[in-house]
């Protein structure tokens, strides 16, 4: 491991004063990525920032009936929250399909959001890595890239964002609130993660001296009618191969509003509000489900090994879209698909 | 008395010796014995799979404060020039073995190249890092399946029978398929990992994660041209090794080359990335013909294994003995080929050879049953035999009739729907399957000393009566 100067943050602006004094210089919280990116060598920062023990741990309701959701909550806690547990289930149940109970404990909020793609190309420094190192190639396009993207990629990278929870907040129309140098300002979630483009090693727009204080959940959380289905290669502690949010508003048969959102697909959880809007007013049953799963499929590119993850995809969405039609929610105890 | 021991101990449980030293973490391994001024090491590895060293600048890393000393092939301790001296006892009998450290030869990736000696671990790995190594690069082949047009014959398979080529065709109904095994590595959950301890007087007693101490003493020995007092191998625990612990590994060569180099006592732990360099369950492509009669009885058997190899030595084991005593047929021929490629030598790993050359024949007859419409253990009841095929002799013990009567009792075989797709439990798709198994009894003259202790007399410090490795595996 790299020698690196440690020092811990105060309060935000201490935080966001420390960061923006050049060096190559990151934030810790839970450590669950960054410390074994720096044991692999492929992060080498030279200061450590950290903010655990910032007030950042809240769940509160909002004024206009949402919930915000401070940057340092375990996801674990966030999980189990009963604002959560009840009025956004979606989120919960996303959270709780990844990692494990361990890692749930020490992953923050904000962390999650920022956690980096686990391409294994991307860890191996011996490896040409766009990401990892700007224009050196990419090593996966011509490798093994069975877990790879269909959806969103570019020449430069190919990875996929390897969280749940992202996915279930893209669905859910979150906000991201942040601080930096300048101010407060506020991203849309759709807005936060980015497409490799001919820039993969920016995963975010989160800028170099700013900091995630705290995400924000509109009030709608579709607690009716959800449902999150992550197929991976074993059952428990594996990225997703597909995974699929869903949630629902329904009108008697009809459908008034849907959110679809996809992980393991692409570079950012990947949302397609042309597929949506095909649901509005639609009846909810597989027929329409599978109209928005063609939509939202329309432009899948495959690479050499995962041609499969398309049709995997297809059969997610109809499935997961069923399922929440059906208000009987993917549990994330009992494994078996239902 | 053999009988006695059964009735008292079979059907009860018991403790085994080792086991509360075990769970209480108590019990050491070979990266957990410590002593005074132990220096640490880490490895630097090729990043390339076939070519030279050009250049190995370890500057940056000498510079780090608390690195001792980095040991390349230009700098290395003496050691062995000839290949008698680096075979080990379970050396594949063709080829040259690999040497650590030995000259500028890269012969595939993730050879160690460097070693990093510190007085603190994390320092030698971070030293590690700053290594700059420069290659001259070859082409290399690592893909089997691409160069199995290049396989050559090895092993002596098990006699041909009959006219193989000519029953398969004039069989009533065949089944022919490639069955490919990719490669397995072993990756137990004990690092590999030496720790060689100086004594006063010079000695080595070297601490090795091996599931066998005579085999790396005696190698040691050879290849550091030292007498059988001088160095002393223990390997008081195992955990995990599955075959790849069976040959020195090169760590237990470079963590030695440490010691005498500094003249002081060196661990040296792989990482889990640095595991995936050693040997490994060669992946193999399995060719399958069967031909039977309409009744199931088969007449027509041709099994051919294509497995790997490094370049420097011929690794490869039976796969194709095992079809040859399973089932009845008249008429066979077996076939074993291997590949070379820019990999490090494959090793043993559980049941080499049936593992993956009765997986291939049993996945055939079950196709060869679909193509009969016959029922998959109605098919080897069929082509059962009582007599090994190969030799055939009587086998020493073989009561798979009962098995497979018993097995079908159980799971209530009878009521098995057959198609695809056919049997639910609510979402899932559920495939009843059935495979059989063969090994060898293997049988050779051992010798054991055992000296009975009265108790609590001690026992001699410098040659214990009982090896601990009896106790463990």
């Amino acid at each position: 491991m790299i020698p690196f100067h440690y020092a811990r943050a105060r309060d935000v602006a201490d935080a966001v004063r420390l960061i923006s004094t050049g060096d190559n210089a990151k934030f810790i919280a839970g450590g669950t990525n960054l410390l074994d990116l720096m044991k692999d060598d492929v992060e080498r920062p030279t200061k450590l920032i950290d903010i655990s023990r910032l007030q950042l741990r809240h769940v509160e309701e909002t004024p206009d009936g949402g919930v915000r959701i401070g940057a340092l909550v375990p996801n674990s806690d966030l999980a189990w929250h009963p604002l959560i547990e009840q009025r956004y289930p979606l989120l919960g149940s996303a959270i709780l399909a990844g990692a494990s109970q361990q890692l749930r404990n020490m992953a923050s909020t904000g962390g999650n959001l920022l956690q980096r793609t686990r391409c294994p190309y991307f860890y191996d420094t011996a490896t040409p890595c766009n990401k990892r190192q700007t224009g050196s190639g990419c090593s996966a396009i011509n490798g093994v890239n069975r877990n790879h993207a269909i959806l969103g990629a570019s020449n430069d990278c190919i990875a996929t964002h390897p969280s749940d929870m992202c996915v279930a907040l893209a669905a859910l129309d979150a906000a991201v609130h942040v601080m930096g140098a300048k101010g407060a300002r506020t991203i849309p979630f759709a807005d936060f993660h980015r497409l490799p483009g001919d820039t993969p090693h920016v995963d975010t727009n989160l800028k170099a001296d700013e900091i995630i204080t705290a995400i924000e959940l509109p009030a709608e959380g579709f607690a009716r009618n959800y449902s999150y289905l992550k197929i991976r290669d074993r059952m428990s502690y594996a990225f997703a191969l597909v995974s699929v949010a869903a949630a629902l508003e329904l009108e008697g048969a009809k459908i008034k509003e849907a959110r679809l959102a996809l992980g393991g697909v692409a570079h950012k959880p990947w949302r397609d509000r042309t597929a949506e809007a095909t649901l509005h007013g639609q009846a909810a049953d597989e027929t329409s489900f599978a109209r928005a799963a063609e939509l939202l499929l329309r432009d899948a590119r495959p690479q050499r090994h995962n041609a499969f993850k398309i049709e995997l995809a297809r059969r997610a969405i109809i499935r997961t879209l069923s399922q929440a039609a059906r208000g009987t929610p993917q549990s994330q105890s009992d494994k078996n698909i239902q | 008395m053999t009988i006695h021991a059964r009735s008292a101990y079979t059907g009860t449980a018991t403790s085994r010796i080792d086991g509360a030293a075990k769970v209480t973490g108590a019990a050491k391994y070979a990266g957990d014995f410590n002593t005074h001024g132990l220096a640490y090491g880490a490895v630097v590895e090729s990043t390339i799979a076939r070519g030279r060293l050009a250049s190995i600048d370890a500057g940056a890393a000498l510079r780090v404060p608390g690195v001792i000393d980095v040991i390349t092939h230009e700098n290395r301790p003496r050691v062995a020039d000839k290949d008698e001296a680096w075979k080990d006892e379970v050396a594949p009998e063709k080829g040259s073995p690999f040497r650590p450290l030995y000259d500028d030869a890269v012969k595939f990736n993730h050879q160690p190249v460097a070693l990093v000696l510190a007085e603190e671990w994390e320092i030698a790995r971070y030293a590690a890092s700053l290594v700059r190594v420069t290659y001259e690069e070859q082409p290399f082949v690592t893909d089997l399946q691409q160069q199995r047009g290049k396989a050559f014959v090895v092993d002596k398979p098990a006699k041909p029978r009959g006219d193989a080529a000519k029953a398969l065709a004039g069989a009533d109904v065949r089944h022919e398929a490639d069955y490919f095994i990719p490669t397995e590595h072993h990756n137990p959950m004990e690092l590999f990992a030496s720790t060689v301890i100086r004594d006063g007087d010079g000695k080595l007693t070297v601490y090795d994660k091996t599931q066998g101490v005579q085999n790396v003493h005696g190698f040691l020995c050879r290849v550091f041209g030292k007498k059988e007092d001088e160095i002393r191998v223990r390997s008081p625990y195992v955990g995990g090794a599955f075959g790849s612990a069976l040959r020195p590994q090169y760590q237990v060569v470079l963590a030695v080359m440490g010691a005498l180099k500094l003249q002081r006592s060196v661990r040296l732990v792989l990482t889990r990335r640095q595991m995936y360099g050693l040997g490994y369950r060669p992946a193999t492509i399995e060719h399958l013909a069967l031909g039977a009669q309409h009744d199931g009885a088969l007449n027509a058997v041709t099994h051919e294994a294509i497995g790997m190899t490094s370049r420097f030595e011929e690794f490869a084991r039976n796969d194709t003995g095992w079809s040859a005593q399973l089932y009845k047929s008249a008429n066979a021929k077996y076939e074993h080929r291997v590949v070379e490629l820019d990999v490090p030598t494959c090793c043993d790993m559980r049941a080499p050879g049936a593992a993956t050359g009765v997986y291939a024949l049993e996945s055939a007859m079950d196709e060869l049953a679909v193509a009969l419409k016959m029922d998959p253990v109605a098919l080897r009841l069929r082509c059962y035999s009582d007599r090994d095929q190969s030799e055939d002799l009587p086998y020493t013990s073989k009561r798979l009739r009962e098995c497979y009567q018993q097995g079908a009792d159980a799971f209530g075989w009878s009521k098995r729907k057959p198609e695809p797709r056919a049997m639910r439990d609510g979402n899932n798709l559920v495939g009843w399957g059935m495979a059989s198994g063969v090994w060898e009894a293997l049988q050779m003259p051992v010798a054991a000393r055992i000296a009975r202790v009265p108790t609590g007399m001690r026992r001699s410090p410098a040659r214990p009566p009982i090896s601990a490795p009896a106790l463990t595996r």
